[in-house]
């Protein structure tokens, strides 16, 4: 259904073509070169009162540019001009039906000047409105069920059985689910494996969350994912209870090269067929200057920590960056500095990213004073990942004991982690995260059990103990233990 | 500026002809964009406008006459701190500018 604007604007098409308006678009409201922004910034005032504040109008049948309101419409009146256009956003006016309006054609050449803006800008297309084409808006008309989440709504969620100690791998799945940017991943179908599905670890998520939100409430198994793990990470193959961050760092590992080989086969696909890029294959498998690849992994959960070494004699530093998944936190009594036992995840991290001296049975050689000297060496957090996820380092092996830590960590659900990272003053950073997930461990290091707390809706927190699924409360959340806690970035930027 | 209705907010500046230059008004707008964007003002706003066109079914409804609806309460359901920041930077870039001056 093509939209073709008012009778007074097809009048005024018929009287003046789409010349006018299209020389007034390219000019004024997308400027697509340098000879337009200069003109826009010269000419383009309100005639009556001169500012270019508010939103203007221009009038496509004589030279006239007014604000919004009283200046364009005492123009428009007096001249019995109709149609204008307004400049910030590139829409049609039509005074007599005093309302905007819309026209097809009009868009498609409004689409081309906002293409040229862009490409000589070096920018991207900015957003555009979605419009249906034919064949959707069919496709639309054919299957008229439409699914609303509503706040009460239990979609999303479902129990997990647990197959003889798998509540370690419950949890994970659980907390992985509910991770937004993996689930919008997902749930867009951005996977595209092309070869037997039966060996993907990706495939098979991606099947996990077709389950998870299929509206059906029964639990489910987790047979074939498990199956699947246990092929590629075979440290963790057998019955007994695992632990659940290394469950989650394998986890990654194995969807994170699935991945990779996706795509490298995709693109081997892609080039043997001789077109060039009709997918966005500007992402390459290939590492970036900081190893990291462009998998949805990587871009989702891995952030680099950079480490200072600090020579105590000359003061030179030396700095590395290591990627990581997550962040292991240590809880033991601090032996250094006169600390205190951390109480609280600020005080984890203050104590991860506090200078520590490595003391003289560790001496470093310097590259700049060529010797070996005493260092500080400092861990500082050089970009973060979208989700990131912190490990309380609760059991502890050692050659006397092994033993669980269960002192209670107090932990924020909004917090700012700004005094973390290595450049404070970054202006673009916006470093606030939110929790989303928990996953806890109640019992000894010998037997012992995972549950998990996980963020349903913004603000629904739901308890899962592999098959049950219950409503919790946030004081629930942050009262329990935590073990493993998932947290998701507010803001999203670019890179 | 002439242009607000609400109480308690400058009417009259007390210095005529100063200015924002372009650049700090655009600025400030970007700004201001930014933070409505960031605390759900928008996606409020949005939610608004669904409702009143849904109320009026299958009525057409111009833009003008929404605006005249939307409006007055959009600029109440603008959160406390995005006010008083932007006041803030408002009159540091207004004062800015005197000195210039």
């Amino acid at each position: 259904m093509s939209e073709t604007g008012c009778r007074h604007y097809q009048s005024y098409l018929k009287e003046h073509g789409y010349d006018t308006y299209r020389v007034i678009d390219a000019y004024f409201s997308a400027c697509v070169n340098q000879d337009a922004r200069l003109k826009k910034a010269t000419h383009c005032y309100c005639f009556e009162c001169g500012s270019a504040n508010i939103q203007l109008y221009a009038c496509l049948h004589c030279i006239y540019f007014g604000c919004r309101g009283a200046h364009i419409h005492s123009h428009l009146r007096a001249k019995k001009h109709h149609v204008a256009l307004e400049l910030s956003h590139g829409t049609l006016y039509c005074h007599a039906c005093r309302d905007f309006i819309y026209d097809s054609r009009s868009r498609e050449y409004a689409l081309i000047n906002r293409k040229l803006e862009a490409k000589d800008l070096q920018k991207s297309l900015g957003w555009q409105p979605w419009i249906p084409t034919a064949k959707e808006s069919n496709l639309l008309l054919a299957n008229s069920r439409r699914r609303l989440v509503r706040p009460n709504q239990t979609i999303g969620l479902r129990g997990l059985l647990n197959l003889g100690a798998t509540c370690f791998m419950n949890c994970i799945v659980q907390a992985l689910v509910h991770t937004p940017l993996l689930s919008d991943y997902f749930m867009s179908d951005r996977h595209d494996c092309g070869k037997s599905s039966h060996k993907c670890l990706v495939c098979e998520v991606s099947r996990l969350f077709q389950e998870f939100y299929s509206g059906s409430r029964s639990p489910l198994s987790l047979h074939r994912l498990l199956h699947l793990i246990w092929n590629h990470a075979k440290h963790l193959a057998g019955y007994e209870q695992q632990d659940a961050h290394e469950f989650f760092i394998a986890t990654l590992d194995v969807l994170h090269r699935h991945c990779v080989k996706a795509k490298a086969e995709h693109e081997s696909k892609s080039n043997s067929s001789g077109s060039s890029s009709g997918t966005n294959s500007t992402s390459s498998s290939t590492t970036s200057s900081f190893g990291q690849c462009n998998c949805i992994i990587d871009q989702i959960f891995t952030g680099m920590l950079q480490s200072d070494v600090v020579c105590q004699a000359c003061k030179g530093v030396s700095t590395t960056f290591d990627p990581f998944w997550d962040i292991s936190l240590d809880l033991g009594e601090t032996t250094t500095h006169g600390g205190v036992t951390p109480k609280t995840l600020i005080d984890c991290l203050e104590r991860y990213t506090r200078a520590e001296h490595l003391g003289s049975a560790a001496k470093i050689k310097c590259s700049t004073c060529k010797s070996y000297q005493e260092s500080t060496k400092q861990f500082s957090l050089r970009t973060l990942p979208s989700v990131v996820s912190f490990h309380l380092k609760r059991f502890e092996h050692s050659a006397l004991i092994d033993r669980k830590i269960s002192s209670f960590i107090q932990f924020p659900v909004e917090f700012d982690m700004t005094p973390f990272m290595s450049e404070k003053k970054n202006a673009y950073g916006d470093f606030r995260f939110s929790l989303y997930a928990v996953v806890n461990h109640v019992g000894t290091i010998d037997t012992g059990h995972y549950t998990a707390y996980v963020r349903h809706q913004k603000d629904t927190w739901v308890k899962c103990d592999d098959h049950v699924i219950t409503m919790a409360s946030l004081k629930q959340v942050l009262d329990s233990e935590g073990y493993l806690l998932f947290y998701h970035k507010n803001v999203l930027e670019y890179e | 500026m002439p242009y607000s209705k609400e109480i308690g907010t400058d009417a009259q500046p007390k210095e005529e002809n100063v200015k924002l230059t372009h650049c700090e008004s655009a600025t400030l707008k970007d700004i201001l964009q930014t933070r409505l964007i960031e605390c759900g003002w928008r996606r409020q706003i949005e939610q608004f406008i669904r409702e009143k066109i849904a109320e009026r079914g299958n009525q057409t409804i111009t833009s003008e006459e929404l605006a005249a609806e939307i409006v007055p309460q959009a600029r109440a359901m603008v959160p406390e701190d995005v006010r008083n920041e932007m006041m803030i930077r408002v009159r540091e870039a207004l004062e800015s500018s005197l000195t210039r001056k």
